[in-house]
């Protein structure tokens, strides 16, 4: 063992010898000796010596408005005070209505105030008699709800979750005014103690979804929970799959949504999305803006999706089957065209697609990573510049940069982020397989991709349902969507508490 | 999960060495020729391959045009003659897009199945292709002659088709159709018929040049597609003209739209122009066997005098004689196959279905009964449209 290693060691046993120490300001301070953003106040009540207190909150997380008109003003100024002969009056009268304050309890646990401390509350820790009053004082600086920004909201609301977790918590409340929504919290993440608030409504959601939620959340034994997949992963507990099996939205409007049709969701503390289990294959294909056309519309544009999922997927493998196995399935007209486009280029035709695949995902990939001023610039120099070089140049041919165009086009018309990633690898994989097998190849991918989606039941649900299940094909708002009044039934894979939406 | 993922490989590779071949052979389209139209003719014993195939040429101006080169090849057989043709093509010359199967009359009257027999069975081959028959010409010189006229190759047949299709006087044949046909030992074969005809206009020109000592850019020569090649098993037997051809029409329900000339009560020429034509063959097994066909026939009246009095009687009187013409017309196509023993109307065909029982008493010996067969040609007219601006109650 090295000598850090020793130091390590010796002062982690000396942080859990206080935390388990008896509640003084003292140890509060040596806990956090090394943080400069703790603020202690040593604070006599009514400046009397024998009423010492001392308030301890971090910098920053803290409205201090609160602490001195609330806290500090009753403290000195009350009358209420006067009449106390001894700290342990100053402290019941505190915890009994002397404070000017909405939430306020007190403790006689050092962890439990530290805790606090951290959530940004002010503790009035009382060192002769070992006990602290927790006053909720949080008023840390927060991004104000913004309209969303990875989601389109045509004819929709506009708002999206923030990072504050109550806010995320009171715009369900303000949606869904039903005293059967219940918004369970817990925390994760042995470090870094976040709050997970988990969402859903008592009288439709299956119950047996709560539990194995509830019982994979407690079960988390990781030091963080900070971003999404911190979560998803220990919920998903599917390692070995490409498809997402919740539904990951930064919209408060998607989420009531599916809340009411028995799902159940989570909202983390720190992060504007909330993730909603279980999802199904179809969930990805729809949007909260079909709710804004009209049915009909709706239909068309789902249907649309399939085909542009499918498009995306094997249009690219389909190309190169084709024209490099099949030529004798192209109409002569078209064949010609393709083979007159490709007179003088230097690359096989699989070489082409896959290069300009490759060429698509890569400038997807730049133009997330950079920020959206010179975002587009990147989308014209790539599309444009990029391509018409390429032409010109004689290095790829118009008619595969017409294909692989309409492929990322398609792609593009999904409304699901997650979704487009593993068709863009699908997409790869039927390239591949097409270019070694041909139309063969592209049997092959879909027997992979059918077999990806049939075996997965995110929490015991049949990813691929409604189709293909021995229930009813509940068609109304899954590949197609009926008019608003005869969506009738919430979704029965689910299997909801209360199967008819209207009650 | 490992089951299954072993059965889903399990699965992929089963496909894989099942489907024939592991790895399938490319085909770069760019690295193929086309073969447009395909001629068969005889030189002896040797088969005479003559085909088009488009070439990509680059222009001038650096762009990608399409074009077509003609080879003619010999050889024992259909497949010896084209293989016969890579020693000297760039590209690898495929089948896949081939359009007509131009027969000329000398290789016809030998037989057609030793080259359409290939076609059937050769994989690169489609049941789509059409057929054609050369007359009075060889089909290398009528390719050649397809060849030196502007526009694309085998577009020039297909406007052929669909501006006869307006005549009634011809129609397709495909592969499929005389696979199905030498099926069939009682029905005969019937293939539209390509002839050269001199063009008027050109020769006009020719006139005209004399006079003022300028070049003409006219053909001289067109191509016309008029009436059908009749085939006793695989060998030519007769040429049908354009008008029985439209009888034929008539009675295998292949007319689209016509137009005829009949005379009025006064006798003033009127032009009606068919637009349906529906017919019904009723076979009767009662000795003597005969049968009846009953044509229904819609039409307008397109041109006429218009100083006419367009009356119900007028009308009635048209039909009547619309009925006789095309009456006639059927009859004389019926007197001519009759008369060759070929049935091409699908006759057999309709006995067949009327009772099969029956039917496999006459099958063998069909030949000679659809020749003594007593047929009764019934035809019910209906002017729909007189467009008469003067007595539109007649419309």
């Amino acid at each position: 063992m090295k000598k850090g290693d020793y130091d390590n060691t010796q002062n982690t046993h000396g942080r859990d010898a206080l935390i388990s120490g008896s509640l003084t300001s003292d140890n509060i301070k040596k806990l956090f000796s090394e943080s400069g953003d703790i603020i202690y106040r040593g604070f006599l009540i009514k400046n009397r010596a024998d009423l010492k207190m001392t308030i301890i909150y971090v910098d920053g997380m803290v409205n201090t408005k609160i602490i001195d008109d609330n806290i500090i003003c009753p403290l000195s100024a009350s009358h209420w005070y006067d009449q106390c002969a001894t700290l342990a009056q100053a402290y019941a009268l505190s915890l009994n209505g002397a404070l000017d304050v909405s939430s306020l309890k007190s403790t006689k646990s050092t962890e439990e105030a530290v805790g606090a401390i951290l959530a940004g509350k002010t503790i009035l820790v009382f060192d002769t008699l070992k006990s602290a009053i927790i006053v909720d004082t949080i008023g840390f600086e927060k991004r104000s709800i913004t309209p969303a920004t990875e989601e389109s909201t045509y004819r929709s609301s506009k708002d999206s979750f923030v990072e504050t977790l109550r806010v995320n918590t009171a715009t369900l409340r303000k949606k869904i005014k039903s005293h059967h929504l219940v918004l369970e919290e817990t925390v994760v993440g042995k470090q870094s103690h976040t709050r997970l608030c988990i969402a859903y409504m008592k009288n439709i959601c299956n119950d047996t979804f709560v539990d194995i939620i509830k019982k994979r959340l407690d079960a988390i034994d990781q030091d963080k929970a900070l971003s999404i997949s911190d979560i998803y992963s220990n919920v998903v507990k599917k390692k070995y799959t490409l498809f997402p099996t919740a539904v990951i939205t930064e919209k408060p409007e998607a989420c009531c949504m599916s809340l009411l049709e028995g799902k159940i969701a989570i909202i983390i503390d720190e992060l504007p999305y909330s993730l909603v289990f279980p999802a199904v294959f179809g969930d990805f294909f729809q949007s909260s803006c079909d709710y804004g056309h009209n049915y009909i519309v709706a239909s068309f544009f789902r249907i649309l999706r399939y085909i542009c999922f499918t498009l995306a997927i094997f249009l690219p493998g389909f190309f190169v089957s084709v024209t490099v196995f099949h030529p004798e399935m192209i109409p002569y007209k078209l064949a010609m065209s393709i083979a007159s486009s490709r007179t003088g280029t230097p690359f096989s035709m699989y070489i082409e697609v896959l290069l300009m695949s490759l060429t698509f995902f890569i400038l997807i990939q730049a133009s997330l990573q950079i920020s959206r001023t010179i975002g587009g610039a990147i989308s014209i120099v790539g599309g444009l510049v990029l391509g018409e070089a390429a032409i010109t140049a004689g290095i790829v041919s118009p008619a595969v940069i017409v294909v692989v165009a309409t492929a990322s086009i398609c792609s593009m018309a999904i409304p699901n982020k997650e979704i487009n990633s593993v068709l863009w690898l699908f997409q790869l994989i039927c390239l591949v397989f097409s270019s070694v097998f041909g139309l063969i190849g592209i049997i092959i991918t879909l027997l992979i991709l059918f077999f990806s989606l049939a075996k997965l039941n995110p929490l015991g649900v049949p990813y691929i349902a409604p189709y293909g299940l021995k229930g009813p094909l509940q068609l109304e708002d899954s590949f197609i969507r009926f008019p608003q009044n005869l969506i009738k039934k919430r979704p029965f894979y689910l299997d909801p508490k209360n199967k008819r939406r209207k009650r | 999960m490992i089951k299954k993922v072993l059965a889903l490989f399990l699965i992929l590779f089963a496909m894989l060495i099942l489907h024939g071949c592991f790895f399938p052979e490319k085909h770069p389209i760019e690295d193929l020729q086309n073969i447009l139209i395909a001629g068969i003719d005889r030189d002896g014993e040797d088969i005479v391959l003559t085909i088009v195939v488009d070439t990509i040429n680059q222009s001038n101006s650096g762009e990608n045009q399409i074009g077509a080169e003609l080879y003619v090849a010999t050889g024992k057989t259909v497949f010896e003659a084209k293989r016969s043709l890579h020693e000297y093509t760039e590209k690898r010359i495929v089948w896949y897009h081939l359009k007509y199967i131009i027969i000329g009359e000398e290789a016809a009257e030998q037989g057609i199945d030793p080259y359409l027999s290939f076609f059937c069975e050769n994989n690169e081959n489609r049941f789509s292709h059409r057929l054609i028959v050369a007359q009075g010409i060889t089909a290398k010189d009528l390719v050649q002659q397809i060849c030196s006229q502007e526009g694309g190759v085998s577009e020039n047949i297909d406007s052929l088709f669909t501006e006869t299709a307006r005549t009634g006087k011809s129609s397709e044949i495909t592969l499929l159709d005389y696979a199905i046909t030498r099926e069939r030992p009682w029905e005969s074969l019937y293939i539209p018929v390509i002839t050269l005809i001199d063009n008027p206009v050109a020769q006009k020109s020719d006139d005209t040049q004399g006079q003022d000592g300028e070049s003409s850019h006219e053909h001289k020569v067109l191509l016309q597609l008029d009436g059908y090649a009749l085939f006793d098993e695989d060998l030519l037997t007769c040429f049908l003209d354009g008008d029985s051809t439209r009888g034929i029409n008539f009675v295998i329900n292949e007319l689209d739209s016509t137009g005829i000339v009949v005379q009025d009560d006064k006798g003033q020429n009127v032009s009606l122009e068919i637009i349906e034509s529906k017919v019904s063959i009723k076979p009767d097994f009662d000795e003597p066997l005969s049968a009846a066909i009953e044509v229904v026939v819609k039409s307008n009246m397109v041109e006429y005098t218009e100083n006419q009095d367009v009356g119900e009687e007028y009308i009635t009187y048209l039909e009547q004689r619309q009925d006789a013409y095309i009456q006639n017309e059927i009859e004389q196509a019926l007197t001519v196959i009759q008369q060759k023993k070929l049935d091409v109307i699908g006759m057999g065909d309709a006995f067949y279905h009327e009772n099969v029982f029956k039917w496999n008493n006459i099958k063998e010996d069909w030949q000679n009964i659809f020749a003594d067969l007593k047929i009764t040609v019934k035809v019910t007219s209906d002017i729909k449209c007189t467009y008469s601006l003067l007595n539109a109650a007649g419309a």
